[in-house]
């Protein structure tokens, strides 16, 4: 089989700035590998510190690793790992890869949007990293991020000005690429799958991917209100999380009346399904490799399709588990306990499923499937650790022990890591064309699972006597001198792992180089990235698009010659081609659209909440005056805007050219109209004294405008686009649709605004 | 499929060895947690007794999963290794799969409501009417404990008054006559075998409050004052230290929290013993 280039040849900028998913995955897997070095690295400098404390450190300063240093260690390896790392490489390294080529598309719905959710990414990257290089250092707050602490600036700690400022741009920039990625997610799944695959034929890698990125939508765009919200607070006066009468450094703060509290809801309403996007694309993963190496379906298909649904919606309604000691309501605390529990019924269905996965398989032992049992047992060990902390009796006594360091890790630094090992060693053949070392591999296999067990399960040790996250050394209470034995076992075996780690990179880089040549197909799997070459052609397929006709994990069917049946193998001795397959549908654009603005709407969701919470907390609420008479004609002119794009839209469809640019130039004016009259009251807001911080609710005021009108503003540039510039794959047709259910989607959201404002009074 | 024997005994080697690590690591773990290697410190109250017997019925019920997962997956791994005949067909079993589902869902949500109790006398029931009351402030990086005195009430304080290098470090209001009386200390001393409530509060950022013989744990969140209550019943010192990140001080800020008899507690607090009430300075 001849290896075809995975990539026209061509200049390093159509290269480097690809819009072929297969590249841009790629692009997110190496960022993501990068950035588990760094991780790695911060966090052997924390295990050695917790051992050796005084040790002179010859990259240090004044020699001594001080403890803001070590905690902003912490800080910074919780934010690159969980981020760059567990966000990235699962979902978008190999999720942007295969999830068109497993549906049989060639290419994602949005390219371009995919590319610039690449980059976002990376400048997010360099974003958070650059807070190491700044005077102050990296934030100590940890990835959290609790205010006061964040929310106050220098006075509360080093780290805490430019360092924190740079974690939280970071961070948002994050969060916006995170959305814009999950849009090509969801669209290329609902509307891009090849003909013959139905809903009940996607391989579980798929349905993870999908489910992600639904949570990924939705739980992001909490994170930027939240962000954004604490910005303020650092840089515009405003109160929304910082309490007043704070005494900081023997200075009184100017802050007044906010929750410390709103900010960890907001935080865990994205927090919790955060680690869930950290895990169900490995999930999916383990289940399609147990399979194949097990020759036998999976177990329970269609419970571990609903499992992964199931344990994705739940998995928001859980984020209170974290606030069980926090000051939160306590009755509170026993209905989120119970729905945590909850979350433990799908896991469990998935741990029964893939032990009946291997029951009676014929296993074959290479190193994908080592990594993916492994998953198996770090995913049990870790999921048990969390009945203990989800009831909050118990985690009274456990929070914020090392308890739940290791709860943690072995889910998400072990299992999930487990996941991307296992995808690595699986899809390497497929994606470079090359075989990676079965030896190395397995050596790698063996050495880190023992490591990490070490490393992690005396934590739970540590834990239960007493021992706390997030400290510097042992040089405060002094029972924490006795627990150095289990420190002392974790920082050796830390370093043992970390450098079993080294084997895995020169497998890697080597095989990269110069392993031998794979096939097309070399585990003998059923699922539609291995009917391609290795690589896979630009455009996938060669051309020949595939039909599918049978489920994806068809091994070992009895009566059949071969002990496993491709998804698109027909019977025939040549698979019949799509007629219809290579390109993209005018329908992607379309749910494209509907999601951006669930996104949307979760994001100004958010902030309502966060306004209700707020104005509960304090008594200092004063009722804005709000210039109702600009307000009222703002509205009215938004209104009339929607009326004039309707009729546009109908002179688009009776062919009328002129009346469509007419109707449509109008409704851009109007759209600015809109935005200046958002200019105006503030201005008569700002002409009585009334600015963003004066007082909570004119802090909210100015913040939900001033989003809105970003909003809108994005709406006439849209509109300006679909005149001026039509995109190269968009039809005009489709373009006008789009903008337009856009259009009307944001001024609905303006009128509902001004109902809760309403209402509120 | 063809495979060679070679090939068929490297696998059996590997899913053995597997298999063996798997069974080591049970071992391992059921030793070490039955040993009670490190274990937590004996509880001082009857709620923490509570807990603990929580924390035992879920240790028992993760462990038995723990071991038969484990276990499960190690026999599988070598039972079902590649010896060269077919797999066993199958799509899965409807039937098992409500059978394993409704077990794991009735004893998980057992467990939580097991420990409704403990909670429950933790965060829902009052303290006893005749509790004392003990204000912790908590500041970076220091806990200050303050007493209401004989008048039971507690001083007003203001924040531009706080100055702790001159001896007020709660900004205690010297015109406020109910504060005359407050006793101020870094030593939280309760006498055994009354009920205690602590009221939880901080300057500045979020800190917490713990005590690992209470099996305790709250946090002081800036704006908020939050009451939590223990009766303990074993004299001696515990300590209590800080568990949400505060800062760069933030592992070095603790205290002590001695339990003594009624009679030494009324001696602390004497102004003659020595921990005076501080006069602030103007």
């Amino acid at each position: 089989m001849t290896r075809s280039a995975a990539i026209s040849p061509g200049s390093i900028r159509s290269r480097v700035f690809s819009t072929d998913h297969k590249i841009v995955g790629l692009q997110y897997f190496f960022l993501a590998l990068a950035a588990v070095t760094i991780g790695i690295i911060l966090s052997l400098l924390m295990r050695f510190h917790l051992v050796w404390p005084a040790a002179h450190l010859p990259f240090i300063t004044g020699g001594i690793m001080t403890p803001e240093q070590y905690l902003a260690l912490v800080t910074m390896h919780g934010t690159i790992m969980i981020f760059f790392v567990l966000t990235t490489a699962p979902q978008s390294g190999f999720g942007n890869y295969f999830l068109p080529i497993q549906i049989g598309a060639p290419e994602m719905a949005f390219p371009r949007l995919n590319m610039l959710s690449f980059w976002f990414t990376l400048v997010a990257f360099l974003c958070v990293l650059a807070a190491f290089a700044v005077p102050g250092g990296a934030p100590i707050s940890g990835w959290t991020a609790y205010p006061p602490l964040s929310g106050l600036g220098e006075i509360t700690g080093p780290g805490e000005g430019l360092g924190q400022t740079l974690w939280i741009v970071g961070i948002l920039i994050f969060s916006a690429a995170s959305v814009l990625g999950s849009l090509n997610f969801i669209s290329t799944t609902i509307d891009m799958r090849a003909p013959g695959m139905t809903l009940m034929r996607m391989p579980l890698t798929v349905w993870a991917w999908f489910v992600t990125a639904i949570l990924s939508l939705l739980a992001f765009s909490v994170l930027l209100a939240g962000g954004i919200l604490l910005l303020l607070d650092r840089s515009a006066g405003t109160s929304f999380f910082i309490p007043g009468n704070l005494v900081v450094n023997g200075e009184v703060q100017g802050h007044g009346g906010g929750s410390p509290l709103l900010w960890q809801h907001l935080f865990w309403f994205f927090g919790h399904p955060e680690v869930y996007i950290a895990i169900l694309p490995g999930m999916g993963l383990v289940s399609s490799i147990l399979a194949n190496f097990s020759r036998k379906p999976v177990f329970g298909y269609r419970a571990m399709a609903l499992a992964i649904c199931a344990i994705g919606f739940l998995g928001f309604l859980v984020w209170g588990h974290h606030m069980f000691v926090s000051g939160m309501n306590p009755y509170s605390g026993l209905a989120f306990s119970l729905l945590t529990v909850s979350i433990g019924v799908p896991s469990a269905i998935k741990t029964f499923n893939w032990l009946g996965t291997l029951w009676g398989g014929r296993i074959e032992l290479r190193t994908p499937m080592l990594f993916a049992i492994g998953f198996v047992s770090f995913f049990v060990t870790g999921g048990l650790s969390g009945i203990f902390l989800a009831q909050p009796a118990v985690d009274t006594m456990l929070h914020a022990t090392y308890y739940v360091v290791a709860h943690i890790h072995l889910v998400m630094g072990v299992a999930a890591v487990f996941g991307i090992f296992a995808g690595t060693y699986f899809w390497f053949p497929k994606m470079f064309g090359r075989a990676m070392s079965e030896p190395l591999g397995k050596l790698h296999f063996w050495l880190t699972f023992a490591g990490v067990y070490c490393i992690f399960m005396p934590m739970h040790f540590l834990g239960v006597a007493g021992g706390i996250r997030r400290y510097a050394d042992p040089s405060g209470a002094k029972y924490l001198l006795g627990l150095q034995p289990l420190h002392g076992f974790i920082t050796v075996a830390a370093f043992i792992t970390a450098a079993a780690q080294l084997i895995f990179f020169w497998n890697f880089f080597r095989s990269l180089k110069s392993g031998a040549p794979a096939t097309a197909n070399p585990w003998r799997a059923t699922t539609l990235e291995w009917a391609t070459s290795s690589p896979p052609p630009a455009d996938n397929f060669g051309g020949k698009f595939p039909c599918v006709y049978r489920g994806p994990y068809e091994y070992s069917v009895p009566g059949e010659s071969s002990d496993f049946l491709p998804q698109n193998f027909s019977g025939q001795q040549i698979p019949p081609s799509s007629p219809a397959g290579g390109g993209i549908p005018q329908r992607v654009y379309r749910t494209g659209v509907l999601m951006l603005l669930a996104g949307v709407a979760m994001f100004f969701m958010a902030l309502v909440s966060a306004e209700i919470v707020r104005r509960g907390f304090s008594s200092d609420w004063q009722q804005l005056d709000l210039p109702w008479r600009i307000v009222a004609l703002s509205t009215a002119i938004l209104v009339a805007s929607s009326v004039t794009l309707g009729w546009s839209r109908s002179r688009l469809r009776a062919g009328d050219e002129a009346g469509f640019r007419h109707g449509w130039l109008v409704t851009a004016i109007l759209g600015l109209f809109f935005v200046a009259g958002v200019g105006l009251a503030w201005r008569q807001l700002l002409v009585h004294g009334i600015g963003i911080a004066s007082n909570p609710s004119s802090s909210f005021f100015y913040v939900f405008t001033a989003a809105h009108a970003a909003h809108v503003l994005g709406g006439v540039v849209a509109l300006a686009a679909v005149l001026i510039r039509p995109l190269r794959r968009l039809s005009r047709r489709t373009a006008a649709d789009v903008v337009t259910l856009y259009w009307h989607g944001i001024n609905a959201l303006w009128v509902l605004l001004i109902l809760f404002m309403l209402l509120e009074r | 499929m063809n495979r060679s024997r070679q090939h068929a005994r490297g696998s059996a080697t590997a899913a053995f060895l597997l298999a063996l690590v798997l069974t080591l690591l049970v071992a391992a773990t059921v030793f070490a947690f039955a040993a009670h290697i490190f274990p937590a410190p004996a509880p001082i109250t009857d709620a923490a007794v509570l807990v603990d017997q929580q924390y035992a019925r879920t240790l028992y019920v993760a462990g038995a999963v723990f071991v038969l997962a484990q276990l499960g997956l190690a026999f599988a791994v070598f039972r079902f290794r590649d010896r060269g005949a077919p797999a066993r067909f199958s799509r899965g079993s409807v039937p098992l799969e409500i059978v394993w589902t409704s077990i794991t869902l009735i004893v998980f949500v057992g467990l939580a409501v097991a420990g409704r109790k403990a909670w429950a006398m933790d965060r829902y029931t009052p303290p006893a009417p005749d509790a004392i009351q003990i204000e912790v402030t908590e500041a970076q990086f220091v806990f200050t404990f303050r007493y209401p005195g004989p008048d039971g009430k507690f001083g007003r304080l203001d924040p531009s008054l706080v100055d702790a290098p001159a001896g007020n470090p709660l900004g205690l209001d010297p015109n406020d006559p109910n504060g005359k009386d407050d006793v101020v200390s870094a030593t939280l001393t309760v006498p055994v075998n009354r009920p205690i409530e602590l009221l939880v509060r901080s300057q500045d950022v979020v800190h917490n409050f713990d005590v690992r013989e209470l099996r305790l744990q709250q946090d002081a969140v800036p704006g908020m004052m939050i009451p939590i209550h223990f009766t303990a019943t074993k004299m001696g010192s515990y300590a209590i230290v800080c568990t949400q990140l505060c800062g760069l001080g933030h592992n070095k800020m603790n205290a002590e929290l001695r339990v003594v008899s009624e009679s030494d507690y009324r001696a602390a607090l004497e102004p003659t013993s020595g921990v005076a009430p501080p006069v602030p300075s103007k």
